[in-house]
């Protein structure tokens, strides 16, 4: 490993040897035996059951609810309703910034979307709160909803995202489309999908006077804690969120849902520890979506292949009430260069519940697009689909002319279409059969995801026992965080791992940010990072300033921490443990913080992406229209891997989420009633292993200099983006049949 | 709700045919506790068959065999001679659900669900099987195709079930084949299922043909246009060609969110065929 060098203070140099480790997941044993504790497993003493009482229409009131009924039931505590649950300090309707969204606690009767929380049982059992909730009985008075794109009036959002602008026009796409030699214009449908992560919204709270402690799954811990101080009037301080495992989140646990805070709310009004956990079913509504999108592309290309315009629009849908709208076109922003780039986006507004960030939000649908538009541009262009992206590459970012921090995007294409096989690919559609005469197609796609950081704190703390101890309220969603932090915080102090205690997972640690944008590693690592160096430059001051010290005076030259021991580091042969430093010091221990997040003048002067290059192969039933993806290599260069076995696996999940997304998600929306069809697995497909083939990835080295002191870009979506399109050309490069419409089906492929 | 779990077939006939209420009975309980679970069903009484003996085994009888209404997918998966006699039936069973729901889902629960879509339903009736009735009139048989009257509702009459199963004798040049068409690989409802039972003398042509397709109406159908293109041919090229044609021609499809109509019958076709050539081959395997 190279030596890490501290960009706060070049003095003091650590010397890593836990980073880069291929290790197993330290939670692995507790998750295969089960004995991992996820928010519903917990059972405090007195608890009751809340189960929560969703709404069957998509727009209207409520009218009637048979309260007395449900009391009447044996082992029913309480009905909250909005009559009389507990008043609130904060508005939940309030919209003070962009991630804080309106959420629906028993404000009033009024019903905004299908699914929406009319009410909520308690009770001792969990039978005898789902059975008083359908003893409810709620009538309505309802109208009709709007449902589907065609549905509203279009509009241009104010931002799309996190805050991007919904419009971006660089050069003349009107002139570059009239100059090309070919030009093509496409539309692609994408679906409603819905996170369905394995583990439902879960909450177990406690009050004690005013302060709360809960049990619930969350990406963002210290976001949480603000919105419940704001929405109780307590101090956050007051709040204990415990968050050790989350049995995935996928963008749906980023911010916390209105049923988790319904959960708060009921053991307020009974006065006892209250559980509720959603049901799969209930996850269609409160806990967001992915909005349906259809995308315009417009692309023209001159005679040698070379984009002159590229268009890319978006119509999508928010809720009618709030703001979320996926930024899709913005996936066009920094792949693909050409002189005249516009991304354009606009809305309608659906009686659906608030549409929320899920598996690379804008970058999935807008790279499926895109990625389907480009082969279809080759493919005017009578060219090679991997030739043409080739002869398209940027080498800046094409909308601002900025370098990029580092691209190994061309490494990638070569690494991938060696291992595949690419050259051996004819360039005619339909021409490819297996033995079994199946057609066979191969497709490729490009791959690119933001590398992206928020803001994190971590804790470091050396002890005079020579261990050390690392604190940050990070998340693991499944992702393996608490490995590959762990790794980053063995280094940042210099020790080897099982010397250091790493932990995570609640609120009261320092805030570690967001498990969400890519961006855990790269901020809560860089948070680690700072923190060990404070850390360790504060134990090198006692040494060099000790006369006592073989480190003493080492001044300029500095000191390397490795194994528990600094350094001098222009003479390795002087150095001195950390123990010894703490005992004549007579210090128990040194502590020190640290943050991490963007370096603000380096975004400025960089692009910053992580990019890949993926490559499917497909296997059609040319009489039945049964695509199943046979091969799936992926090559992707996301600067320093912490952990390759844990970023393999990540690429894997990326991957199977772009198959997923190709060829089974999606919400059948009732057009009547405004409630997806298919609100459960049985229904709502996403592939189980035998949908797969035999993945591969490579990991393509790349070093960054500029994203963050540890060169990590972020790995957790970039697989979905490439995968989509990579698949959607391999159909069409099986077929000769062009699908725009995702998931592909079999009745679209057949026509 | 009252559970039983009578011991025999009259007790438990008995209890159905005295309660007013919804009944329901129990055998694997793949399709019942899911029915219960969501609301969609809130039955007076529930009555669990598996307690009762015959239930339980498969017997051979008459050449055939006889398979007890509880008996689950796995076993019949297990036994070897049903499984060498009726492969097709025997596939079709074992592709209703994951290896846990095999551990308790039931042919003839499959059968009385009566869904459109049931995986077992097809190859059953093109195998001729038929059906042990138990009543408070006494027992009577009933070919399986006549035991669902639409989706989710049987032709049975207050207080009768569904004992056993009964699957004659294999015949000499016989064969029996299921396909199910599903767009992902596994865990899924029928788009189309198309069974296939036919003899073939020793010549290899085919004497007699039964072809039943599922999902593809509101009960399984059968499709006896398509087993007339067969009969008296070699199976050959033409005849397969006009046993699809017929097939489509049968089904009598909706469009719902697992396919259109029109590719339902496009699909009922090819299928029907891919089963007709698997059954074709074993028949031969059995001539010879």
């Amino acid at each position: 490993m190279p030596e890490i060098t501290l960009t706060q203070d070049p003095v003091h140099l650590r010397h890593g040897s836990n980073i880069g480790r291929p290790l197993t997941r330290r939670d692995g044993l507790l998750k295969v035996t089960g004995a991992a504790r996820y928010a519903a497993d917990n059972n405090p003493k007195g608890l009751l059951h809340a189960v929560v009482a969703v709404s069957t229409v998509a727009r209207g009131r409520v009218v009637a609810l048979d309260v007395e009924a449900a009391m009447a039931h044996p082992g029913v505590v309480e009905v909250m309703t909005p009559a009389n649950r507990p008043a609130l300090a904060g508005d939940p309707d309030a919209k003070p910034n962009p991630l804080v969204f309106r959420l629906d606690l028993l404000q009033s009767d009024r019903v905004r979307y299908a699914g929406q929380p009319i009410a909520l049982v308690v009770a001792e059992t969990l039978e005898a709160a789902t059975e008083g909730a359908v003893l409810l009985a709620p009538r309505y008075e309802s109208e009709p909803p709007a449902v589907g794109l065609d549905d509203g009036e279009r509009f241009v959002p104010t931002a799309v995202g996190p805050g991007a602008p919904a419009e971006l026009r660089h050069g003349d796409v009107e002139a570059g489309l009239a100059a090309a030699a070919q030009a093509i214009e496409a539309t692609y449908e994408t679906p409603p999908q819905y996170h369905n992560p394995m583990e439902p919204h879960a909450v177990v709270a406690r009050w004690d006077g005013d302060r709360l402690t809960l049990d619930t799954p969350s990406q963002a811990m210290a976001m949480a804690r603000l919105r419940l101080a704001a929405l109780f009037g307590i101090p956050p301080e007051n709040i204990l969120i415990r968050s050790p495992f989350l049995g995935g989140g996928f963008g749906c646990k980023g911010l916390l849902s209105g049923p988790q805070v319904l959960g708060v709310m009921a053991a307020r009004l009974v006065g006892r520890p209250v559980k509720l956990a959603l049901t799969r079913a209930q996850l269609y509504g409160p806990v967001g979506h992915r909005s349906p999108t259809r995308q315009r592309l417009r692309l023209g290309a001159d005679g040698e292949g070379r984009l002159t315009a590229l268009e890319h629009h978006t119509l999508m849908s928010s809720s009618r009430f709030d703001e979320f709208f996926e930024p899709a076109s913005n996936a066009s922003h920094a792949l693909y260069a050409s002189p005249a780039i516009a991304t354009l986006h606009e809305a309608v507004r659906l009686d659906c519940g608030t549409p929320m960030f899920m598996r690379a939000p804008g970058e999935a649908p807008g790279s499926a697009a895109l990625e389907s538009a480009v082969d279809e541009m080759a493919e005017a262009c009578g060219l090679d689909p991997l030739e043409f992206r080739l002869r398209n590459y940027a080498e800046v970012e094409p909308t601002t002319g900025r370098p990029f921090s580092s691209k190994a995007l061309r490494e990638c294409y070569a690494r991938g279409a060696e291992r595949f096989g690419w050259e051996r690919r004819p360039l005619a559609p339909r021409s490819l059969r297996d033995e079994h005469g199946l057609l066979v197609g191969w497709g490729v796609g490009t791959a690119i995801f933001p590398a992206l950081m928020f803001e994190a704190e971590a804790r470091a703390v050396i002890r005079r026992d020579g261990g050390g101890t690392v604190e940050i309220g990070a998340c693991d969603m499944g992702q393996g965080a608490w490995t590959a932090l762990a790794q980053i915080a063995a280094d940042a102090v210099g020790l080897d791992g099982e010397r250091v205690e790493f932990r995570s997972g609640s609120s009261d640690l320092p805030d570690g940010g967001i498990a969400g944008g890519s961006a855990h590693t790269a901020t809560a690592g860089s948070a680690i990072h700072s923190a060990g160096a404070a850390v360790v430059a504060r134990l090198a001051e006692l040494a060099m300033a000790d006369e006592r010290s073989p480190l003493f005076g080492a001044g300029n030259a500095g000191v390397v921490a490795r194994d528990g021991r600094l350094h001098r580091r222009d003479d390795e042969s002087r150095s001195e443990g950390y123990a010894e430093i703490l005992e004549r010091a007579g210090l128990a221990e040194v502590e020190a913080r640290g943050k991490g997040a963007m370096d603000a003048a380096a975004q400025q002067r960089y692009a910053m992406q992580a990019h890949g290059a993926v490559f499917a192969e497909v296997k059609v039933d040319p009489d039945l229209g049964q695509v199943r993806v046979t091969r799936l290599v992926g090559a992707f260069a996301a600067g320093r891997i912490i952990n390759p076995r844990m970023v393999v696996s990540q690429y894997y999940g990326g991957m199977i989420w772009g198959v997923s997304f190709a060829l089974h998600e999606q919400a059948v929306m009732d057009r009547r009633s405004g409630r997806p069809m298919n609100a459960d697995l049985a229904g709502y497909h996403i592939p189980v292993n035998a949908d797969l083939p035999a993945l591969e990835t490579i990991l393509v080295e790349e070093e960054d200099p500029h994203v963050n002191a540890l060169g990590i870009k972020g790995v957790g979506e970039i697989g979905i983006t490439g995968t989509v399109g990579a698949i959607a050309n391999a159909v069409w490069h099986a077929t000769g049949v062009r699908v725009r419409q995702f998931p592909i089906t079999l009745d679209r492929l057949l026509g | 709700m009252r559970y039983e779990a009578p011991e025999t077939l009259d007790a438990a006939v008995a209890l159905l045919a005295g309660e007013s209420g919804l009944a329901k009975v129990l055998a694997g309980g793949t399709d019942l506790l899911v029915q219960l679970r969501s609301g969609m069903i809130e039955p007076a009484l529930v009555v669990d068959i598996k307690r009762i003996a015959e239930t339980r085994r498969i017997q051979e009888e008459s050449g055939g065999f006889r398979i007890g209404a509880a008996v689950s997918g796995a076993e019949m998966g297990e036994h070897a001679g049903l499984k060498a006699a009726w492969p097709g039936v025997v596939e079709a069973v074992e592709l209703i659900g994951s290896t846990q729901v095999q551990g308790r889902a039931t042919a003839a629960g499959n059968l009385c669900n009566a869904s459109p879509a049931a995986d077992s339903v097809p190859a059953l009736v093109a195998a001729g099987a038929t059906a042990r009735i138990v009543g408070p009139g006494g027992s009577r048989e009933l070919p399986v195709e006549a035991v669902a009257a639409g989706p989710g509702r049987t032709s049975l009459g207050r207080g009768e079930i569904v004992a056993s199963l009964f699957l004659p004798a294999r015949g000499a040049g016989q064969g029996d084949a299921y396909l199910r068409f599903i767009p992902r690989t596994e865990m899924d409802i029928a788009v189309v299922g198309a069974g296939v039972c036919l003899t073939l003398d020793g010549d290899g042509r085919c004497t007699r043909a039964r072809v039943a397709l599922g999902a593809v109406g509101p009960r399984v159908i059968l499709a006896e246009a398509a087993a007339a293109a067969l009969v008296g041919t070699t199976l050959d090229e033409a005849a397969l060609d006009a046993l699809a044609e017929a097939a489509s021609a049968a089904a009598t499809p909706i469009d719902d969110k697992r396919g259109t109509a029109d590719f339902r019958r496009r699909v009922a076709g090819v299928l029907a065929r891919r089963t007709a050539v698997i059954a074709r081959d074993r028949a031969k395997g059995a001539a010879a």
